[in-house]
């Protein structure tokens, strides 16, 4: 007997938790008890997506202690993110970008990236089942329910490839979580707003709306468009189109402003890491003040000889909208693409950070790049706009992208968007992953959508052996964009022969555009199609005689948690084998 | 336990064991700054701090009878019986909420902060 549903925003650097009563449908969001300092458990709403590897030894027997384990090696939260300034080799941050790295095995043992051999290292998928652990560890103490009879949702951004969400899923069922459902942030955001305005929401928007939401993260920027349609005098929502995953937000933004404060200065890591907090609270006092014109900001001595030893570096107003406003929110036009620094022969194998920091012009070729449901103009009109993430506590960057979303509007003889009141931007992906559970049975409007992307499996063409010439690879669509969860797709007969035994290989495709394309049509040159993305293979082995050849049928299915599978049934016969979507490396 | 964290949030130990005197207003002020924003986040943090009376400072004020002698302090030419007439000149301070944090029984006590050892 479920009684709860507990919503989890499994943020890139800070997470969060909300619960919903599913009998009186009341809720709120959760403080989450975690280590300020050794021996010190204080409540704040926000965990911070770090995890510190303690050397043994380093803190007195029992420093680490949670209420909910006094054993854990290891602290996450805001102790180790205030430590890790002064230990980076044995910090862990953006695990969950790293979960989304088709370059890197994601199962691997990878993080800390740059620790030293002595530091055990621990996967993406172990780092974010380690932030999960200590959330659950926090809705038992304080709400003292087993997590085990709670439905969970979490969210994940909506740019997240099936691969992602899939090692997500597999987090949740590390950190002993398994009645999980997942749900995109910018829907989660917006579920946030539904609550917030409740029936008020009919007044707001009306029929042929379409929302785009806006949602810039410490670490990423997700963008997400959605419809307001009817069906039989209801409204309704469909989330049209997502974004692709742009490693671009607001701790990009604080590092620069940091940056720029540094230059002359001789700062250490540490301190480089109290100027960037500084810079965070300047830019936000600046962007509340139309009327201050600068903000001092101290740099505290690494000593403690604090007077003498302080610097001082001030932000300025022209600094904050030169670096902020017009760097990342530059004013551009809507045909304007984002840059892509060439890459040199040998790239050093990091986080794919966004080339270009130009928030506005990943808007811009997001909005055309989904001409398709456009309606014939040249980019996707919306009407409405919702913001979240902390970074829009500072309006004038909301003003700003409303601004240069209205000019392309005005250019394109459109009508200027209305922005929506959103809910609080720091909890309200959240609150909204909380409400959707509450929404899943069966209050208020649900978010339509099904899988954001269709799903292509390669296959080889049969052509002659050319030497030096690469045979063609068409695509055979598995997936059609829109799939809903909880359907499956049993794709038209095809010539499949499995070889039994041995691992088999598919190449996989996937396109977040191509919405026509339906279950069993073949595009020709999978290759040369741009609007295709080669992401990580997909294989399986399929148990039996070696060497002997199987005749399959492949069918999809978008599960109930929003994963997507493949499987092979045998022809004729009661053969069933799950391809696996493979996390680790893709081929360069 | 509170000093630890005065000076882990706003090294408050560190300002007021420092000698001064040599130092420049401006130097101070600087300092100033570090130890402000920082005792004020870990102040707010642990304690809800409101008002002892609500009026403004320097504007007229009535004790009545019976007023809460805790809370409430006479000054200047205290004679007579109330209500007493008189000025503001300070609405004073109390705590209406306290969130302290949960410290590990482990932990020695008298550690205001530890000495940092950096390894090259």
């Amino acid at each position: 007997m479920t009684q709860h549903v507990i919503g989890i925003d499994l943020g890139t650097t800070n997470c969060a938790l909300s619960w919903r009563d599913l009998t009186e449908g009341s809720g709120d969001v959760v403080p989450i008890p975690q280590l300020t300092a050794p021996g010190t458990v204080e409540e704040r709403f926000l965990l911070p997506s770090f995890l510190y590897l303690a050397k043994e030894g380093e803190f007195p027997a029992g420093a680490l202690a949670l209420p909910w384990d006094k054993k854990v090696p290891y602290s996450a939260g805001e102790f180790a993110r205030a430590h890790g300034a002064k230990v980076p080799t044995r910090l862990v941050a953006s695990a969950k970008s790293w979960l989304s790295h088709t370059g890197v095995d994601r199962n691997g043992a990878l993080l800390p990236w740059q620790a030293p051999p002595e530091v055990e290292r621990i996967s993406p998928v172990e780092a974010s089942a380690r932030y999960l652990k200590h959330l659950t560890g926090a809705w038992t103490t304080s709400r003292k329910s087993d997590v085990d009879s709670e439905e969970i949702i979490i969210t994940v951004p909506a740019s997240f490839d099936a691969a992602a969400r899939e090692l997500t899923m597999q987090a949740a069922n590390q950190a002993g979580l398994h009645n999980v459902t997942l749900l995109e942030e910018p829907q989660a955001a917006l579920y946030a707003w539904l609550e917030k305005v409740g029936d008020g929401f009919r007044k707001q928007v009306k029929v042929g709306d379409v929302i785009l939401v806006v949602d810039v993260g410490g670490g990423t920027t997700d963008l997400s468009l959605m419809a307001v349609t009817e069906q039989d005098g209801d409204l309704q929502l469909t989330r049209m189109a997502v974004g692709d995953h742009i490693l671009l937000g607001g701790d990009n933004m604080d590092l620069t402003l940091a940056h720029h404060l540094a230059q002359g200065k001789n700062l250490d890591a540490w301190q480089f890491t109290a100027l960037t907090y500084g810079c965070r609270q300047a830019k936000e006092r600046l962007f509340a003040d139309a009327k201050l014109k600068k903000v001092p900001i101290s740099i505290p001595s690494r000593g403690s000889a604090l007077v003498g030893g302080t610097i001082k570096a001030e932000l300025t107003r022209e600094d904050v909208s030169r670096i902020l406003v017009d760097g990342f929110m530059p004013q551009v036009r809507v045909t304007d693409v984002p840059r892509t620094a060439r890459r040199t022969g040998l790239t050093q194998v990091g986080l794919p950070y966004a080339q270009d920091p130009g928030i506005t012009r990943h808007l811009a070729a997001f909005l055309t790049r989904q001409s398709r449901i456009a309606e014939g103009k040249s980019f996707v009109h919306p009407t409405a706009i919702l913001f979240n993430g902390g970074v829009f506590k500072a309006s004038a960057l909301k003003a700003r992208v409303v601004e240069v979303v209205n000019d392309w509007l005005a250019k394109d003889s459109g009508s200027p968007v209305k922005e929506l009141e959103g809910a609080d931007l720091d909890l309200a992906v959240a609150r909204g992953a909380a409400y959707y559970g509450w929404v899943r049975h069966g209050h208020g409007i649900r978010i339509r959508g099904g899988t954001a992307r269709a799903y292509y499996v390669g296959v080889e063409a049969a052509v002659p052996a050319v030497p030096g010439f690469e045979p063609p690879v068409k695509a055979l669509c598995v997936a059609p964009f829109g799939m809903e969860e909880g359907t499956k797709a049993d794709i038209p007969p095809q010539e499949f022969a499995l070889v039994v035994g041995e691992p088999t290989v598919f190449r996989f495709f996937e396109s977040s555009v191509r919405r026509e394309d339906r279950v069993g049509d073949m595009i020709d040159d999978a290759a040369r199609t741009e609007e295709l993305e080669e992401v990580a293979p997909i294989e399986t082995t399929l148990g039996g005689d070696s060497g002997k050849l199987v005749p399959v049928n492949l069918q999809a299915a978008v599960t109930e948690v929003g994963t997507l599978e493949l499987r092979c049934l045998e022809k004729g016969g009661a053969g069933r084998w799950k391809l696996e979507l493979n996390v680790r490396t893709k081929e360069e | 336990m509170l000093l630890a964290a005065f000076q882990r949030e706003g090294r408050l130990v560190d300002f007021l064991q420092q000698d001064v005197a040599g130092f420049s207003d401006e130097e101070i002020g600087a300092a100033a700054r570090v130890v402000h924003s920082g005792c004020r986040k870990a102040l707010r943090q642990f304690f809800e701090v409101a008002p002892a009376l609500n009026g403004a400072e320097g504007a007229p004020m009535t004790v009545p009878a019976g007023f809460d002698a805790q809370r409430t302090r006479l000054t200047g030419n205290v004679s007579g019986q109330p209500p007493f007439k008189g000025t503001l000149r300070h609405h004073g301070w109390i705590v209406t909420d306290i969130r302290m944090p949960s410290i590990s029984e482990a932990l020695d006590p008298r550690v205001i902060a530890p000495a940092e050892v950096e390894l090259p």
